[in-house]
């Protein structure tokens, strides 16, 4: 039986093989030519800087290396110098105002949370859910919409 | 001769070629077209490489069925949520669709060769993408189980699975002419 079956599967694999492999090439549409063209001379109206960086000149590439690899010793030097300086106990002490503020902010929404289920808990837990249930209802409809739209798209490609 | 005049050269030579890999994977003009187009563009960047090489054929096949292996899980998932409500899958009404062919006996006579290949090509372009894809890349493209496995991500199980399923659906959709088929390529 399974002999049977092997020698469908290779019969069939032989079969499907020769057919698929007498297939000709299919013909270009005429319009791909033009249009690789036309990318082409669009891609060389577009100034060096706006290309992708493997098109840039090679010296504008070496240069941004060179200025990269610049940047990126400015930053381990001030990495290692600045913790040394006083310039860090500064920074720290703006860092540590900045979080001061962060806090503030943390506390203002922590109360407006507070003050949204103190209403929630006065106009009813009924409505909460009601209102719930109308935005899931709103968001259904959009995705349907959207899903509409959608294959009305596809359809009509 | 130009840069440019001479890629249109070489573009010439192998358009049929990109455009067929990327067409029979994808099973669609338009998508298959912006492929050969990317593949094309990205041959431009270098040219200078390409021009000579006796490989080039290769690199661009190798690229087509890679940009298009991308367009394919890149792109269509994104959109086969939408596609698959109440379609049944993405090829639609072509998947299921039986090829038709006109009355044994009498196509022999009737039907010219080119449109005998053009019954294997409908029959191919109705298989599912799942079918289609690993079908194409088989026999077509020369890729191992295991290569294929590895581009699609899937096991080695399911890549065999889905060759023979697409096989078999072959099978079925040409075997009223399956005689036929076989005198039209000698």
């Amino acid at each position: 039986m399974n002999t049977m079956s092997s020698e469908h599967e290779k019969r069939l694999e032989i079969e499907m093989d020769q057919e698929l492999k007498r297939l000709p090439e299919l013909e270009a549409p005429r319009t791909l030519a033009p249009r690789v063209l036309a990318a082409i001379a669009w891609r060389a109206s577009v100034p060096w800087h706006r290309r992708a960086w493997e098109t840039w000149p090679i010296a504008v590439r070496t240069a941004a290396v060179l200025v990269l690899l610049a940047l990126f010793g400015g930053l381990c030097f001030a990495g290692w110098e600045l913790p040394h300086s006083g310039v860090f106990a500064a920074v720290a002490s703006e860092i540590s105002h900045l979080g001061s503020g962060l806090n503030t902010f943390w506390n203002t929404a922590n109360d407006l949370a507070g003050a949204a289920v103190t209403v929630a808990k006065h106009i009813g837990t009924g409505l909460v859910i009601a209102l719930f249930a109308a935005m899931g209802l709103g968001y259904a409809m959009l995705l349907g919409l959207g899903t509409f739209y959608v294959r009305l798209a596809v359809a009509h490609r | 001769m130009t840069d440019v005049q001479q890629f249109e050269a070489f573009m010439q030579n192998y358009q049929n070629m990109v455009f067929s890999s990327a067409m029979r994977l994808l099973a669609n003009q338009a998508e298959a077209e912006d492929i050969s187009q990317e593949v094309f563009l990205k041959a431009y960047e270098r040219f200078s490489e390409l021009r000579d090489s006796p490989t080039a054929g290769g690199w661009l096949r190798t690229v087509a069925v890679n940009m298009s292996l991308n367009h394919l899980s890149r792109y269509r998932s994104r959109w086969s949520f939408f596609s698959e409500l109440g379609a049944g899958g993405h090829g639609g009404e072509e998947e299921n669709r039986e090829v038709e062919f006109a009355a044994p006996g009498s196509l022999e006579d009737e039907v010219a060769r080119s449109d005998r290949r053009e019954l294997v090509e409908g029959a191919l372009r109705g298989l599912p993408p799942a079918q289609r894809v690993p079908l194409v890349l088989f026999h077509m493209e020369g890729l191992t189980y295991e290569e294929i496995a590895a581009k699609l991500k899937i096991s080695l199980g399911k890549v065999k699975t889905d060759i023979f399923r697409g096989r078999e659906a072959m099978r079925r959709k040409l075997r009223p002419h399956r005689d036929d088929v076989r005198i039209a390529g000698g």
